[in-house]
C-alpha cells in the first residue's frame, strides 16, 4: 500500500485533482436531487390547488 | 433499435421506464468509483518517470473521455431533433451539455494540476489543450443559447444546429497529439489498440471509466426526469404517478 502519498512532492497536486472532481460531482449529485425535491413539492401544490 | 427508440421518445415512456432505474444507476456508478480511485491512489505501483503524479490520471482521463462522448451524444440528439423532430431529443441536449460542462471542466482542471509538476507549467496554448477549451466554450454557448430563447422550439432548433457545427471540434481534440507536435501525450487507452500503460495500473483506470461513465448517464437520466416533470406538470399522467405516491 501507498503510504508516502500524502507527504511526497506531488500530493498537494494529486489531492487538489481529486478534490476538484470530489466537489464537482458532489454539488452535481446535490443539485440534481435538490431540484427533484423542489420540483415534487411543487406538483402537490398543483394537486392540492385542483383538489380544492 | 429503432422501434425502442421510437418507444423512448415519448416523455412519458421515458419517465415510466428510467425513473425507478435512477437508484439503481447511482449506487452502480458508486460500486465503480470507490473501490477505482482508492486502488488508484493507494494501491497502484507510482509511475517510473511521474512518481505518484501520475495518480490523477485516474480522474483527468474518464472526465476527458466523457466531455467528448456526451458531445457525441448531443450531436445524434441534434439529428433525432432536426429529421424525426423528436420533442424529447431536445430536452436531452441541454441536459447532456450541462453534464458535458462539468467533465470539460473537471478534465482542463485536473489536466492543468497536472501539467504543473510535470511540464512545469499550468497551461500552453497546446493543440490537445486548447481544442478542449473549446469544447468548454462550446457547452457554455449551448447552455447560454438555451437560456436565452424564451420559446422552446426555437431555442432546441437553434441549439441543434449549434451542437452540429461544433461537431468538428471532436476529431481535432482526438486527433490532436497525432497531427501537431503537443506537449500532451498521446492517447493511454484506444478502442483499436493494446492499452499503453501496465495492467496494475490499467485495471483501476478502467475502473474509474466505468464509474465516471454510469454517473454521468445517472445525471443525465435524472436531470432529464427532473425536466420532464417541470415540463409535463398539467398532465394527467404524471398527476395521476404523484397521487399513487409513485414518483
Amino acid at each position: 500500500m501507498n503510504t508516502s502519498l500524502m507527504m511526497g512532492k506531488y500530493g498537494w497536486y494529486v489531492w487538489s485533482a481529486y478534490g476538484v472532481f470530489a466537489t464537482v460531482f458532489i454539488i452535481n449529485g446535490v443539485a440534481v436531487l435538490w431540484n427533484n425535491r423542489c420540483i415534487r413539492n411543487k406538483l402537490g401544490k398543483i394537486i392540492k390547488r385542483q383538489s380544492a | 433499435m429503432w422501434k425502442y427508440l421510437y418507444l423512448m421518445a415519448a416523455p412519458r415512456n421515458f419517465f415510466h421506464i428510467l425513473n425507478p432505474k435512477l437508484p439503481f444507476l447511482l449506487v452502480l456508478a458508486l460500486l465503480f468509483l470507490f473501490p477505482g480511485l482508492i486502488w488508484g491512489l493507494f494501491y497502484a505501483p507510482p509511475d517510473y518517470q511521474q512518481g505518484d503524479a501520475f495518480r490523477i490520471i485516474y480522474v483527468h482521463v474518464p472526465a476527458a473521455f466523457l466531455s467528448m462522448a456526451l458531445y457525441v451524444a448531443m450531436a445524434f440528439c441534434a439529428v433525432l431533433l432536426l429529421v424525426w423532430r423528436i420533442k424529447l431529443a431536445g430536452l436531452m441536449q441541454v441536459v447532456l451539455a450541462e453534464v458535458g460542462a462539468s467533465m470539460a471542466l473537471i478534465a482542463l482542471i485536473t489536466g492543468s494540476i497536472w501539467g504543473k509538476p510535470m511540464w512545469g507549467t499550468w497551461w500552453v496554448w497546446d493543440a490537445r489543450l486548447t481544442s478542449e477549451l473549446i469544447l468548454l466554450l462550446l457547452y457554455i454557448v449551448i447552455l447560454v443559447v438555451n437560456a436565452s430563447f424564451k420559446n422552446r422550439e426555437q431555442s432546441d432548433k437553434m441549439l441543434a444546429i449549434l451542437t452540429l457545427v461544433g461537431f468538428i471540434d471532436l476529431p481535432i481534440i482526438h486527433y490532436s497529439v497525432y497531427w501537431w507536435n503537443t506537449l500532451h501525450q498521446g492517447s493511454t487507452l484506444s478502442f483499436f489498440s493494446k492499452p499503453k500503460i501496465a495492467s496494475s495500473m490499467l485495471y483501476p483506470l478502467l475502473l474509474t471509466v466505468f464509474g465516471f461513465v454510469i454517473y454521468a448517464l445517472w445525471l443525465v437520466f435524472s436531470k432529464a426526469c427532473n425536466e420532464i416533470l417541470r415540463r409535463e406538470n398539467k398532465q394527467n399522467w404524471l398527476l395521476k404517478l404523484y397521487r399513487e405516491g409513485r414518483l
